[in-house]
């Protein structure tokens, strides 16, 4: 009996026992593994900015000579989880709050602090692999300019051995190199971007007209409403072109005169054509609208001579034209 | 909880008032919460603090709440969430026992003076050494990248996963025991009803 507490009622014995008791402290490696999970978070959103940040095929195009087009279809895989990794990255620092407030870890948490690690590296390895394919589609371009200014020297040490040949060979590559990267990296035509609308169908230059020469320092893109009236007038042009060449030609008309109104329509529709593509660069609709009317007055004309063959002939006093027609302007 | 205590005893035979202020003090009032416990021992009102070592090794501590040495070592008597609530709810279903003994199982043969290694759930401990794992796993893999890019950073993800071994390591769960005693009031012998008992993982 001396041993027991002397006047310990029953209120204080196991309330004072209660009033001891505090749950367990969490394992010394729980705040390692809050750090892991944190730390994966932050990578997420890390990543989540990089992806995000990575160029895009049109930014390529101005600075890498080589498949700036393809590089950038790869790069937009890349960057296409950037707000997935964002968001997974915001909430994974909420949720890794939460757990460390709570101080308790069960399965549940623990996977979730597993999860966010591995995710976080796993998405900082994807925003790395695609910066290190910008930094190889840069490189690779900075070594063909460091190729360039090799040839140089190299044309230097020979012109002074006097190796005038092998001077002048390497001076030519080396000015042949250069054009060609500055024309891939500063000129790069819009369609390499976005090749769908302003690419003219081959099947259009073969028939109208030789191949036009593309415009070369357009740096900003046509509007797509007048790419569309571009493509919709040409296609318009090349059903009026083939239809001409159903239009009887009755005497005195014949088929060398058919021959050269065809002719001088084709180089009348390359010029409409070439007109159309600087109007779609300097946003002139006004151009857009004078083609029209003049392809209107040469669909008129066709009808008018299909119908009435040696009426046209014997009103005009010439064989049927639908360059005749025009407003004279090309 | 399958460790009996080295005080239990197998047949007990109670006196009609031992049994009478059992039953008044401890039994009822945990029967009224759904709570069927039992007596596991008649002693002679034990020490403050008694030590024992078993034959099969290891350390019995039998302490007054009030006089845990393990207690005092580590600052409070640990106990899971689950269990602190369940001895709230007896208490305040009226359990209102004479003396509580804690009793404390430690590795080794440990001596009063001996430091007391802190404790863990060892469900949790568990899960975190398996979270660390794997995460430690997942930063090697990203350092070993990031070696094999950059040819820096050596040693790194070895001295992590030097760290999940150590980490994986397991130690024997122990068993603390919470006894609640009711003193008979003739002859001072004191009935003991066994309140809760759980696993915990001592660190090393």
């Amino acid at each position: 009996m001396s041993n027991l507490p002397a006047e310990h009622d029953d209120e204080s014995a196991f309330g004072d026992f209660l009033s001891r008791l505090r749950p367990y402290p969490v394992p010394p490696g729980f705040r390692v593994a809050l750090l892991y999970a944190a730390g994966g978070s932050i990578l997420l959103l890390l990543a989540g900015l990089a992806a995000s940040a990575l160029p895009t095929g049109r930014e390529l195009s101005g600075h890498v000579a080589i498949g700036a087009e393809q590089v950038g279809l790869l790069l937009e895989v890349f960057s296409a989880p950037a707000a997935v990794f964002a968001f997974f990255g915001l909430a994974g620092l909420t949720v890794t709050a939460v757990i460390g407030l709570r101080r308790r870890v069960d399965e549940g948490a623990g996977g979730v602090l597993t999860a966010l690690t591995v995710f976080g590296i796993v998405a900082g390895i994807w925003a790395a692999l695609g910066w290190v394919i910008v930094a190889i589609a840069f490189l690779t371009t900075i070594v063909l300019y460091g190729f360039v200014v090799a040839l140089i020297l190299g044309a230097g040490f020979a012109a002074m051995r006097a190796e005038w040949g092998m001077a002048i060979g390497m001076v030519v590559v080396a000015v042949l190199l250069s054009s060609w990267l500055q024309n891939a990296t500063g000129n790069d035509p819009p369609q390499t971007a976005d090749p769908s609308p302003s690419s003219p169908p081959a099947t259009e230059q073969s028939v109208i007209a030789p191949p036009v020469v593309e415009p070369t320092e357009q740096h900003k893109p046509p509007p797509p409403g007048l790419v569309r009236q571009r493509i919709a007038l040409e296609a318009r042009m090349t059903s009026e072109y083939e239809a001409w060449h159903e239009v009887p030609y009755v005497s005195p008309c014949d088929h060398t005169v058919r021959t050269a109104e065809l002719a001088s329509l084709r180089d009348v529709m390359a010029q409409m054509r070439q007109r159309l593509w600087e109007a779609a660069r300097n946003r002139e609709p006004g151009a857009f609208r004078q083609v029209a009317a003049d392809l209107e007055r040469a669909d008129r004309e066709r009808t008018r001579t299909i119908i009435d063959p040696h009426g046209a002939y014997e009103q005009f006093s010439r064989c049927p034209s639908a360059v005749g027609v025009m407003a004279f302007r090309w | 909880m399958e460790t009996l205590t080295p005080w239990q005893q197998p047949e007990l035979r109670p006196t009609p008032a031992l049994e009478h202020q059992l039953e008044r003090q401890i039994l009822a009032p945990a029967r009224s919460v759904g709570e069927d416990l039992s007596l596991v021992a008649i002693t002679e009102p034990p020490p403050p603090v008694s030590i024992m070592h078993p034959p099969q090794g290891g350390t019995w501590i039998a302490a007054r709440h009030d006089r845990d040495p393990v207690a005092a070592a580590r600052g409070a008597l640990h106990a899971p969430e689950a269990e602190i609530e369940r001895l709230r709810r007896l208490h305040e279903a009226g359990m209102r026992p004479d003396v509580i003994l804690v009793g404390h199982q430690l590795p080794g043969r440990w001596q009063p003076g001996d430091p007391v290694p802190p404790a863990y759930l060892p469900g949790e401990a568990a899960t975190v050494n398996r979270v660390l794992a794997a995460q430690s796993s997942a930063v090697a893999f990203g350092l070993g990248l990031v070696q094999a890019a950059a040819g820096i950073g050596g040693g790194l993800g070895q001295a992590a996963a030097g760290g999940v071994a150590r980490l994986g390591e397991t130690v024997a769960a122990l068993d603390p025991v919470i006894l609640g005693g009711t003193r008979e009031p003739e002859t001072g012998l004191i009935g003991w009803v066994f309140l809760g008992g759980w696993d915990e993982q001592p660190s090393r």
